[in-house]
Parts: structure tokens; C-alpha cells; sequence
């Protein structure tokens, strides 16, 4: 079986949220509902602890931050015709264009509960410190998430299918690293702009702080992606496409 | 301090828990491979004990 290249339809539908491509499966809806429960108890713990605003600030910062930076990720491969990764149209049905909503809320709850549990090991470090560690720890967990997700078709890395293709990326555990650079970035910049900026609402007003910090994200999501391109361009540079740390458990994989 | 200050903790560790159970059916993963993963995060579930142990404490001074 070889992996299904995106339906045409996804793309046509690649503004709904709903786009109707899967079938009925409650484990679908299962893996679409339950990172949103998760969501919630970390929505409900912040709105008890920081209020309205700031937990306000929090949810629509990661999902954005994080959702579009898939998006563009995903949308420059699929305009350029070199395919970065994508998610199966097939086991999901909420979508935020072409990354599922159960990701981009996922990326909220596990941001948020990485920089609280860093905050509470490294109470009386710096921001720079609790960030990286939170940064590190959400990386830790998607080092189990991703080889778990393409083996079950959740979503696939292109550059897996040929030989050829796998030249092009340096591998760790048969996923590509740039994918890992990517989760302790946004965790670790979007922590320290967390920590910055909303605590300057006496100063700035709430308005002129709330610009401020979309601003920032923008400015973040710009310096992330800036770094993942010049990483990719450093393996070639380097040398060690093709590599991988992982074998021989985790062969670069992609359906057999 | 409340019983609420558990809740990141509580989702994390049950996002961990449902990706394991996803691995021990995932097809093209060995026990090997199972193995290897649960291993790798060892330090996540290490902090998120430590958290807990920090919270849980943090609610004993409190209360003394």
C-alpha cells in the first residue's frame, strides 16, 4: 500500500472546515474531540489563574501562531511542488485549513502545560531557562507522537518515499528534524513572548499590549520559519541528508 | 493553591498515555520499537512527576 497523495477535493475544499473526505469512524472522532477536552481543563486552569484576557491571549496566540506556521509550512510544499508533509484528508474532520483543529488546539494545551510544568521545576530560573525546558519537554513528547503518527497514517512526510527524496533531510528516528527544531522554537519563543509582553498591560493599556503581542507572533512565526529554511539549506551544506539517528529500529518510513 | 492546579499535568500525561496505547497497536512498530519510544520519554514523565510533587507541596506549606 502506498500512501494516498492528498485528495484533489481536500484542496478544493481547502477553506472548510469541514471538508466531508472521511469516513465514519468513531477513532476519528475520538482523535478529533479529545485533544479538545484536553484544551478545555488547561482553558478552564488558566482562566482561574490568569483571567479572561490573558487566557484569551494564550489560546488564540498558539493556535494561530502554531496553526498557521503549519499551514505555510505545508502550503509552500504543496505550491512549490515539493511536498514538506501533509496531513491524511481521511482522519480528520475539523480542519483550520490544511492542519486539523485537533492539532492546532493540541499545540495550545501541550504549550501551555510545558511552560507551567517548566515554571514549576525551574521556579527561580530566568524565562530564557523555563522556556528552553519547556521547549525541550514538549519536543520529548513528539519524539514518541510522530513515529506513532505516520505509522498510522495521521500524517506523512513526502520526503520518506524514495531514496532520492530522502537525500534531501537529515533523520531522527525516520522523521525529519526540522520537524523537532520546529516544536522547541514555537514552544520556546511563543514562552519568553508570553512571559514579556502581557505583563506590560499597566504601561502599554490593554489594547496597544494585545497589538503588541500579535505583532510579535507574527514576528516569531517569520523567525521560525527563517530558521527551519536555513537548517534545511545547513544539512545540504553539511552534507548529512539522508542520515538517520534511529537506526536500525526507525527506517526512514513510508507504507510498504 | 487549588486541587485545579493539577490540570496541565493531568492533560499531559493523559496525552502521553493515549499515544502509548496508540503505539502497542500501531502495525509496523515492533516491541522493540515500543520499547525504545516509551524510553525516550522518560525525562517528560520524570518532570511531570516532579511538577506534581512541586504542586502538591506547594499546597502542604500553604496550608500549614
Amino acid at each position: 500500500m502506498a500512501f494516498p497523495p492528498p485528495d484533489p477535493l481536500f484542496w478544493e475544499r481547502m477553506w472548510d472546515v469541514w471538508k466531508g473526505l472521511a469516513p465514519w469512524d468513531p477513532l476519528i472522532l475520538f482523535r478529533d474531540t479529545f485533544p479538545v477536552l484536553l484544551a478545555v481543563l488547561c482553558l478552564y486552569h488558566s482562566y482561574k489563574t490568569f483571567g479572561w484576557w490573558k487566557t484569551t491571549l494564550f489560546f488564540t496566540g498558539s493556535f494561530l501562531f502554531t496553526g498557521i506556521e503549519e499551514n505555510v509550512w505545508i502550503l509552500i510544499g504543496y505550491f512549490t511542488g515539493q511536498p514538506t508533509y501533509w496531513f491524511s484528508p481521511d482522519q480528520y474532520y475539523l480542519w483550520f485549513i490544511t492542519v486539523p483543529i485537533s492539532v492546532c488546539v493540541g499545540w495550545f494545551f501541550i504549550a501551555y502545560s510545558m511552560v507551567y510544568i517548566a515554571s514549576k521545576l525551574f521556579k527561580n530560573q530566568g524565562i530564557y531557562t523555563r522556556a528552553a525546558l519547556g521547549g525541550l519537554l514538549a519536543m520529548n513528547l513528539d519524539l514518541m507522537i510522530d513515529p506513532i503518527a505516520v505509522r498510522n497514517l495521521w500524517w506523512a512526510w513526502p520526503q520518506a518515499e524514495t531514496l532520492a527524496t530522502q537525500q534531501t533531510t537529515f533523520w531522527i528516528l525516520g522523521i525529519p528534524f526540522t520537524n523537532f527544531v520546529g516544536w522547541f522554537l514555537l514552544i520556546f519563543l511563543f514562552a519568553i513572548l508570553w512571559d514579556k509582553v502581557p505583563p506590560k498591560e499597566e504601561k502599554w493599556k490593554r489594547k496597544k499590549t494585545t497589538g503588541i503581542f500579535y505583532l510579535g507572533l507574527a514576528g516569531m512565526l517569520g523567525l521560525t520559519l527563517a530558521i527551519l529554511l536555513l537548517a534545511q539549506i545547513l544539512v545540504i551544506l553539511i552534507g548529512v541528508g539522508g542520515m538517520n539517528i534511529g537506526d536500525p529500529y526507525f527506517p526512514i518510513w513510508w507504507p510498504p | 493553591m487549588k486541587k485545579r492546579d493539577y490540570l496541565p499535568m493531568i492533560a499531559i500525561l493523559s496525552m502521553w498515555l493515549i499515544t502509548s496505547m496508540s503505539g502497542s497497536s500501531t502495525p509496523d512498530l515492533g516491541s522493540t520499537e515500543a520499547f525504545i519510544l516509551f524510553l525516550i520519554t522518560v525525562p517528560l514523565l520524570l518532570a511531570i512527576i516532579l511538577s506534581f510533587r512541586a504542586v502538591y507541596k506547594e499546597h502542604k506549606a500553604e496550608k500549614a
